[in-house]
């Protein structure tokens, strides 16, 4: 019996969307990958392997988990082709993003960055924690980290995140 | 003195995560008493733990409201593409649970047919054809023809 039906996960997926979007957004800030393209990818092959979800995780967890899998592939797909970063920061662009008022358009612009601008993996647990707002848990299973690890990695991404902000004069 | 370093390794990312805590907003006053009490041994991750309390917060890159992100022709779109996906793994999961099955029906059904046509039809098969093509009808030519083979004996 799938924990989930085709109906519920459809029903699901209305809510779940938007807030897989941002997350995948603010993950693939920089590169050439669209968030939409691979929401798309994720939730085909989330629907065709429903019976595979065990319920260990929760959906979105589980559904982020394979978001992932999918960038990663296609990161490593454009490295072999332009045997470069596949994101690079001169290439960011915040006009083709929602954004907030205009006058907080410039920090905004800023932030994002100095996110786009972190190694993978620290870019990484910041978009999950501090913008999707998973717990270290949640993390810990998608990443297969620990903990103490991720939580180290929080703080190196900080770290870089405050020193980058201050040289490109952003306060509190 | 290895273990001193070792000691001081394990202080220092013990405090790492606490500043962590700290700016997920995870520490009470009293935990933050603490570590700031603490810190002051490390004045390196000191300095660092005041930067990232003063940085702004991480979370006003993107707005807290996922519903303004994805375009809403895209989600439909998708969804859709979800609806006939998931249409044709159930006809396919259906094929594949009952398929079988099915076949197995049909085998037995027509093994037992042709087992039981021979012991249906057995000795009636050859009359029964031209009777129903041919019904017997008394007529008066054979009524005749009698008569006259009585008439010769």
């Amino acid at each position: 019996m799938d924990r989930y039906s085709n109906e519920a996960f459809q029903k699901e997926m209305v809510i779940l969307y938007p807030r897989l979007n941002r997350a995948l957004t603010a993950y693939l800030s920089g590169s050439q990958l669209d968030a939409d393209d691979i929401l798309q990818d994720t939730l085909l092959k989330a629907c065709r392997n429903l019976d595979r979800f065990n319920g260990d995780s929760g959906l979105y967890t589980w559904l982020y988990s394979i978001a992932r899998n999918i960038c990663i592939d296609e990161f490593r797909k454009q490295k072999r082709r332009n045997g470069r970063s596949p994101v690079p920061v001169e290439e960011f662009k915040l006009a083709a993003e929602p954004s907030a008022d205009e006058s907080e358009n410039e920090e905004i612009m800023l932030l994002r960055k100095a996110i786009a601008g972190l190694p993978d993996k620290l870019r990484e647990v910041v978009v999950m924690k501090a913008i999707d707002g998973m717990s270290y848990p949640e993390i810990a299973h998608i990443t297969g980290t620990n903990e103490q690890t991720l939580k180290s990695q929080m703080f190196r991404a900080r770290k870089l995140l405050a020193a980058s902000l201050k040289k490109l004069g952003v306060d509190k | 003195m290895i273990s001193s370093d070792a000691h001081s390794q394990k202080k220092r990312t013990e405090l790492e995560g606490k500043i962590s805590d700290a700016a997920d907003g995870q520490l009470d006053v009293a935990g933050i008493g603490r570590l700031e009490h603490d810190l002051q041994h490390f004045p390196d991750l000191q300095q660092d733990y005041r930067d990232i309390m003063d940085m702004p917060d991480i979370r006003a890159a993107y707005t807290a409201n996922p519903a303004s992100y994805g375009n809403d022709l895209r989600m439909r779109r998708t969804l859709q593409l979800i609806t006939s996906a998931s249409f044709e793994i159930q006809t396919v999961s259906w094929f594949k649970k009952y398929a079988l099955a099915a076949s197995f029906v049909i085998f037995a059904l027509a093994s037992m047919t042709q087992m039981l046509m021979p012991l249906l039809y057995s000795g009636q098969g050859d009359m029964a054809f031209p009777e129903l093509l041919y019904p017997y009808e008394e007529s008066h030519a054979e009524a005749y023809a009698i008569f006259l083979d009585e008439l010769i004996e």
